[in-house]
């Protein structure tokens, strides 16, 4: 098990917004967090990675998070955010060197290994050719691998993805997605993302946990998950779910006039 | 072959070349007419272990050791200090106008030295001046109860309760500052000579008193150049990779604040030194702090130096105030440099 939370709770001001998750993730698999606004998907993320300040149990990796530093924390999950920080000036190599950040010492200086490291992924995700431009330089779908390098060069066994393909076109978002399918099969990854569309999410997803005001309200595969019944009381819309070629398609239905 | 931003050695020397000529210079420009090579024989003579006759007079040698030579180094000092504390402060709290000012070190400084200067403390006599103490503990004091209220109203995790908490403690301490000069008109000229910044009357004394602090601080900053650079994603992507921003901006507070406190107790306050220096060398040489923060120590000892030769010169034998200069310079530049930065934002 890569990852475990029991009863996990959040409270943002004076109203909860997780509320009791239980949740596993297996090893190598990828676990999409769907629901309408404000079901509490990123706070729940946000919450697994400590970002928040949260109750319950939470377990990475077979360990108590509780009981690992920081540093180590690091060096086992990291995240791409919705809306990255991204210092315009900052060269894609020098951002993508951030990512070893967990693993220096104490002065902060990158050994050749760890250059090394960043060359490989520099050149994995395409992104040689920008290699000495400044992030504000460079376009939005090549910004999004910059993030998913720095995660990468982090060389962790997590990964997490909030929102990864809300920013992008329809090419780019399947491009991302991926590969960042790739990826977790040539690195062995763990992903747990949230995802606003449901097509996508079905689609790369092993595994959905359907997120409705911090509750979870189903979980399992796509094809018990996105149940027109379920999907329709949780997003208060009429779906149809249609098969197609073996994938499923959310289709929300036009209400009658 | 990858390679992470770094200072570039050409950038090094170029910088290290521009602070020996000012050295030289404020050596042997004055009203004392006295040779390069006879100013740095004098100033090598009293270099332990070397011995050299630089066969000045002794009036001559003593206008170089114990006149230039001692203001010399504190223009440096204190310029190298300022400058690295404001481009600690920039980094910090991403905030491109961000200085140690802002925490309340000015106000609290201007206060403890008002209060020295009316009570006739301040005589500028040996080590223990209360002068330079009193305006160290009251920035210290000041940028303290910014902290204080600040954990109080919101915590300092929170950026803009820090910076506001500053503006209360910073119109408080001057409100209290300006009743004490306003009771004391007598004094009134001496706080503003001060207020506005001196290295004048400078000797090893303040020096000494300055040099630790400047190191030490200096040392804490540069060791913490990478987390710096870090921490401009922000705090809680900072903190997924490993870092504690929280930590790390309570130590380069610390330290810069300390550091800007020994400075401003022998330098007065002098202005706009921490905005000029820092974002220069960021225009000119690279953003991250591997280049900023080593760069911006050295140009501003340069920098600072340079115009209090310019402070005794333009004018002889008066002196400008320095942070009068500074402020004249640095307001104009400010303008400049906050359309460029637009321009690299947007």
């Amino acid at each position: 098990m890569m990852l475990r939370c029991v009863d996990l709770r959040v409270r943002l001001g004076d109203r909860e917004v997780v509320r009791g998750v239980d949740l596993e993730v297996e090893a190598g698999s990828w676990v999409t967090i769907i629901g309408p606004n404000g079901a509490g998907k990123t706070t729940l993320l946000r919450a697994l990675l400590d970002l928040v300040g949260a109750s319950g149990h939470r377990e990475v990796a077979g360990r108590n998070l509780a009981e690992i530093d920081g540093r180590e924390r690091a060096r086992l999950m990291a995240l791409v955010p919705q809306i990255p920080e991204m210092p315009p000036a900052m060269r894609v190599t020098d951002y993508l060197l951030l990512g070893r950040t967990p693993h220096l010492g104490m002065l902060g200086v990158e050994s050749a290994e760890d250059l090394a490291i960043v060359g490989d992924v520099l050149a994995q995700l395409d992104l040689e050719q920008l290699a000495d431009r400044p992030l504000a330089q460079i376009s939005g779908g090549e910004r999004q691998r910059a993030v998913i390098g720095r995660a990468l060069v982090q060389q962790v066994q997590l990964l997490f993805l909030d929102e990864p393909t809300s920013a992008l076109d329809l090419g780019h978002q399947q491009d991302v997605l991926e590969l960042i399918e790739s990826l977790r099969h040539e690195h062995g990854l763990t992903i747990i993302s949230t995802m606003h569309d449901l097509n996508l999410a079905g689609d790369f997803a092993d595994r959905l946990v359907l997120l409705a005001d911090g509750r979870v309200e189903a979980t399992g595969s796509p094809e018990t998950v996105l149940d027109p019944a379920v999907l329709g009381a949780t997003f208060g819309t009429a779906v149809d779910v249609i098969e197609h070629e073996g994938r499923m398609v959310v289709l929300p239905r036009r209400s009658e006039r | 072959m990858i390679q992470a931003e770094r200072l570039r050695p050409s950038w090094l020397i170029a910088s290290l070349g521009v602070l020996f000529g000012v050295v030289v210079a404020s050596l042997v420009i004055g009203p004392a007419d006295i040779g390069v090579r006879a100013a740095l024989g004098e100033v090598l003579d009293h270099v332990p272990g070397v011995n050299v006759d630089s066969g000045l007079s002794e009036t001559n040698a003593a206008i170089v050791w114990k006149l230039r030579a001692p203001r010399l180094v504190l223009g440096i000092l204190v310029g190298a200090m300022l400058s690295i504390a404001g481009a600690s402060y920039q980094a910090v709290f991403r905030n491109p106008l961000a200085s140690p000012y802002q925490l309340g070190a000015a106000a609290g400084g201007g206060l403890g030295a008002t209060i020295a200067i009316v009570n006739g403390w301040g005589d500028g006599a040996g080590f223990f001046d209360a002068l330079p103490l009193l305006a160290f503990v009251g920035a210290i004091g000041a940028v303290g109860a910014t902290w204080v209220l600040s954990n109080a109203a919101g915590g300092v995790r929170s950026i803009a309760s820090l910076l506001l908490a500053g503006v209360a403690v910073t119109a408080f301490l001057t409100a209290i500052q300006t009743f004490i000069q306003q009771r004391n008109v007598d004094t009134i000229r001496q706080v503003y000579s001060w207020i506005l910044g001196s290295l004048a009357n400078s000797s090893w004394n303040e020096v000494y008193l300055a040099l630790p602090y400047v190191l030490v601080m200096t040392a804490v900053i540069l060791v913490h150049r990478r987390r710096l650079d870090v921490m401009s994603v922000g705090d809680a992507e900072a903190t997924t990779l490993g870092l504690r921003p929280a930590r790390v901006r309570a130590v380069v507070v610390v330290a810069a604040t300390l550091g800007t406190a020994a400075a401003v107790a022998v330098g007065g306050l002098i202005a706009f030194v921490g905005l000029i220096v820092p974002h220069t060398v960021r225009l000119v040489a690279g953003t991250s702090n591997r280049v900023v923060l080593p760069l911006s120590f050295i140009v501003g000892g340069a920098f600072l130096a340079g115009v209090d030769l310019l402070a005794r010169s333009i004018a002889t034998p008066a002196e400008v105030p320095i942070g009068v200069l500074t402020a004249a310079i640095g307001a104009p530049f400010f303008i400049m440099v906050l359309r460029t930065s637009r321009r690299l934002v947007a």
